[in-house]
């Protein structure tokens, strides 16, 4: 995995519903992932729209599972003309939340960075993730 | 006293900077006085009986959290089911204290229904994001 030639790489920040073990498994890759709880405290009291903002300022990808949340943020933020920084959605049925399913999301997610190593690859997209496939 | 589709009206006294707050949210909120003091009464005792779960606001409507954080209630419960039903596997996964598990667990028994209906919700949500992305996927293979 290298940096893309005057650039910096897609950078993540799950919400709290998903474990801070992923966002350790994709340190451990040399990916740049921050979890709420461990890593960003402060966060903990912001709702989705705040935290979509404070993330167009960090530059970070959000990965939650509140699709039926930030879907319409994206609509609104985009239809306005305005900016986010990426939303990784996921679903239960496809990404279960639980220990024995920690090295799928590790693997899921170091794909789809692998994929998209632009830091602004995600700007003002959305995409599910789905193991497998990028 | 009025009544209207399972309401009542009541009366009960304010003072005059309480009723002042109230408008200036209502004001800047968009929702009626009325709705807003029925929804901070309806939070209010509900908190009285948890202390440790929260509300916090979401496009796909309010819901109930973790008090301080950002994690649903309706979360905590599908993560307990994802790990065999185990309050202390969620807790582990979540890296939450097993306290905060409990605390989202017993709300879950008073508000059964209306959990489930936000897990249910979002399930279908789901689905059909997941439908649209394979359809997408097909129109560009």
């Amino acid at each position: 995995m290298g940096a893309p030639p005057g650039g910096a790489l897609l950078r993540l920040l799950l919400d709290e519903m998903i474990s801070a073990a992923v966002a350790r498994g994709l340190g451990a890759l040399g990916h740049d992932v921050e979890a709420i709880k461990r890593d960003r405290p402060e966060l903990e009291g912001l709702n989705d729209q705040e935290l979509v903002s404070r993330m167009a300022t960090d530059q970070r990808a959000i990965v939650t599972n509140g699709i039926g949340d930030f879907q319409p943020i994206h609509d609104r933020v985009v239809g306005r003309g305005g900016e986010h920084y990426g939303m990784l959605f996921t679903t239960d049925a496809t990404l279960p939340r639980d220990k024995a399913n920690i090295p799928t999301w590790v693997a899921t997610l170091a794909a789809f960075l692998e994929e998209h190593e632009d830091d602004a690859a995600m700007r003002n997209r959305v995409a599910l993730l789905h193991p497998g496939r990028t | 006293m009025a009544e209207r589709a399972g309401k009542r009206s009541v009366a009960f006294r304010f003072g005059d900077e309480l009723l002042e707050q109230l408008r200036r949210r209502a004001t800047e909120s968009g929702a009626s006085q009325t709705a807003l003091a029925e929804r901070y009464i309806a939070e209010g005792l509900r908190q009285d009986e948890h202390p440790l779960i929260g509300f916090r606001d979401g496009a796909a409507g309010r819901r109930a959290v973790l008090l301080g954080s950002r994690l649903s209630v309706a979360d905590v419960i599908t993560t307990i089911r994802q790990n065999e039903n185990s309050v202390e596997a969620a807790a582990d996964y979540l890296e939450v204290p097993v306290e905060q598990v409990e605390a989202a667990l017993r709300y879950y028994a008073d508000f059964e229904a209306e959990v489930d209906e936000r897990i249910a919700r979002s399930a279908q949500i789901a689905e059909r994001e997941r439908q649209l992305w394979e359809r997408r996927r097909a129109a560009l293979s």
